[in-house]
């Protein structure tokens, strides 16, 4: 007949007219229900005290406690769980009903009812239990859920954390400042230095934001340490990157990313932008001197083949300072809807001393939000340009610079036009020879040997850029530019590393590195008398010496012969102890 | 955001309204397929007329889109970017990616 047939419930029912109780208690069992009965209040409350009910049915009118006052006690004592109820009586009185119901009353029912009628109000009663159930099985799906999704978040957050912004922003020229739209940001901002001291600075902007964009902005980050370590460029790096994110990503996820290279010793630095506004360079004033306005696609949107690595050089001023920042930033709005806008970003830093200005740009995105978390994540780089004295890196500890034992190695590496322009020669060299015993603790100090041979042998052998381009204030922009015009059209031509191990006994090893190059050479002997004393930082950053003060301070003899365009250098694999 | 997709010859034309973020999953999915299912089209136009803002995620939405048309032949442009939308397309160099029309 009913759906509720097949369940067979227990029912307390409450009535102080053993006639009446009878009856109900005959046509409950008769539709198969178990039934307890008592006559009053305190008896049902001792019943339900024991053990709940699946159904409460009460007279209205017993003796001391009423049934309506009954129910309002159950409700009390049985706390946030719910005892279906039925309430009825002889009155048809409205005021009655009403005081039932709002007791908390399921149904109402009036005396003497049939049986069907019992059966049709039950009916009732069940389903509002069946969907009582129901609600609890799903409240409990999902506090279930909700644990589950806070500790995987709890998770997630902890390795993102240590993957992402901490440990390499400690660099002291750099300042920075994130704001998450939500729990985690899909911005991130990564520093570190080259071998060579020069600092990179990465600012990546996932698409989307919260867990997601987090997840997406993860490729970047082995990549950027790794090879900023290895003494890459930043082009290289954005390069890699972008295989990365294309080969790990769905084709909707991509990564803006504004990396900065900022080469302390030689006063510039190269910008790569690919999908973030453009980072700005801030004079001391506040005022904004170049807004770098190159954009490359983001990262991970094309394929290698058609990536392009250009950088833009700009030679600054020590004391000005550069700006990075997401579009989250710019795209605030202000009540009438007005975007903040680089205009608007250039506006709030004028007259601005450095130190106050990322506390302005805090105080500007609370004021443009009123305190709610933004719509985009939002992050800000700030980078002193503040030239620090390039120290001759240390030889490094762990590894003990002991003399290795018999090591015989020879490594030649020869880079024809097509390979120079594509490869970072150092990172390639200085990567393969750390492989051999007793190397590595002198990465750093290699590096910039390396560096300053390769630079010669390219840029004033192959390319014959002359020195006297950088002197002047526009001077590094002119040569920089003039390098990457000479570079894409060189078509010949070749530079030859040899390096090789010398050993004798009793003796530190000597590292031999020979690097040769195609062109015409120079007039060596002017060059190396004028740079005999110890150079001041002065000579250096005129750049008039091709880095040979340098190459005499960290190497034991620096020889040039044919026509200058071969150079051997003498490297003792030991402690300098000048 | 609201979607419509209307079909002249060659080319279905998806018009949105609104904003297109990370909300409009869903109903810019709807119009793709609805625009790239239409028989006979050879050309998709996105109309960025109506939309008063536009965020990376959208621009996802977007390569997404030029995915699926290309592997089924057909090509996409986008129409009517102007204002800090136009802005956007252009900081992620988008004007490679698609003839901005």
């Amino acid at each position: 007949m009913a759906e509720y047939d097949a369940e067979s419930l227990l029912i307390l029912v409450v009535d102080d007219n053993p006639d009446d109780l009878y009856l109900i208690r005959r046509d409950l069992m008769a539709l198969g229900h178990r039934v307890a009965g008592v006559c009053t209040a305190a008896e049902a409350l001792d019943h339900i005290a024991q053990a709940y009910p699946d159904v409460l049915m009460t007279d209205v009118g017993l003796p001391g406690m009423d049934g309506i006052e009954l129910l309002k006690t159950v409700r009390v004592r049985t706390g946030g769980s719910w005892i279906p109820s039925l309430v009825f009586t002889g009155s048809l009185d409205e005021a009655t009903q009403m005081r039932a119901l709002e007791a908390g009353a399921d149904a109402y029912l009036c005396k003497p009812a049939s049986r069907q009628m019992l059966h049709a109000k039950l009916g009732v009663i069940l389903r509002l239990k069946a969907m009582q159930r129901q609600a609890e099985a799903r409240n409990r799906e999902l506090a279930r859920y909700r644990s589950l999704q806070e500790e995987e978040q709890r998770l997630a957050r902890f390795v993102m954390e240590r993957l992402i912004n901490l440990e390499a922003l400690g660099d002291p020229a750099v300042s920075h400042w994130i704001a998450s739209a939500a729990e985690f940001s899909g911005d991130l901002i990564a520093a570190a230095r080259t071998p060579g001291n020069v600092l990179h600075v990465l600012l990546a902007d996932g698409a989307g934001h919260g867990l997601a964009a987090s997840l997406n902005v993860l490729p970047v980050t082995a990549p950027f340490y790794r090879m900023t370590e290895r003494g890459f460029g930043i082009d290289a790096i954005a390069r890699e990157i972008n295989s990365k994110v294309r080969a790990l990503l769905p084709v909707d996820r991509f990564i803006a990313a504004t990396l900065v290279a900022v080469n302390f010793r030689e006063r510039y630095v190269t910008v790569w932008n690919g999908g973030n506004p453009g980072p700005l360079l801030v004079r001391p004033d506040g005022g904004v001197r170049l807004h770098f306005n190159r954009h490359h696609f983001p990262l991970g949107v094309v394929d290698d083949d058609e990536f392009d690595g250009t950088v833009d050089a700009h030679v600054v001023n020590p004391h000005d300072h550069l700006l990075l920042f997401s579009d989250g930033l710019i795209e605030l709005e202000d009540a009438a809807g007005q975007a903040l806008g680089v205009d608007g970003l250039g506006a709030a830093l004028n007259n601005l001393p450095a130190d106050l200005r990322l506390p302005r740009l805090t105080d500007i995105v609370h004021e443009l939000t009123g305190g709610s978390p933004p719509r985009d994540d939002i992050s800000i780089a700030h980078i002193a340009l503040t030239d620090t004295p390039q120290p001759v890196p240390a030889v490094s500890s762990g590894d003990s610079p002991a003399a290795p034992t018999a090591s015989d190695w020879r490594f030649v590496l020869r880079l024809g036009a097509a390979d120079l322009k594509r490869l970072d020669a150092v990172p390639l060299i200085l990567g393969a020879i750390e492989q051999f015993e007793g190397v590595r603790p002198f990465a750093g100090r290699l590096f910039l040997v390396l560096s300053e041979l390769f630079n010669n042998a390219l840029d004033h052998g192959l390319l014959r850029l002359p020195s006297s381009l950088k002197a002047g204030v526009e001077g590094m922009d002119v040569f920089l530019d003039e390098r990457t015009r000479r570079l894409a059209r060189l078509e010949m031509g070749a530079v030859e590393f040899e390096l090789s191990l010398r050993q004798r006994d009793g003796q530190p090893p000597v590292l031999h590195i020979s690097c040769a190059d195609t062109g015409p050479g120079f007039n060596h002997e002017q060059q190396i008398r004028s740079a005999g004393d110890e150079p001041s930082g002065e000579d250096i950053l005129k750049g008039h010496g091709r880095g040979i003060p340098l190459l005499l301070r960290v190497c034991d003899d620096v020889r040039y012969s044919g026509v200058g365009n071969r150079v051997d250098v003498l490297f003792r694999l030991a402690e300098r102890t000048s | 955001m609201d979607t419509s997709v209307s079909t002249q010859q060659s080319q279905a034309r998806i018009q949105l309204s609104g904003r297109f973020d990370f909300n409009s999953h869903r109903e810019f999915r709807d119009a793709v397929d609805r625009a790239l299912g239409s028989p006979g089209t050879t050309e998709v136009a996105v109309d960025l007329g109506n939309v008063a803002y536009l965020d990376s995620s959208a621009l996802g939405m977007l390569l997404m889109l030029r995915d699926k048309a290309k592997s089924s032949g057909k090509t996409v442009c986008l129409a009517n970017a102007k204002g800090s939308v136009r802005q956007v397309l252009d900081i992620a160099n988008f004007g490679k990616l698609f003839p901005i029309v």
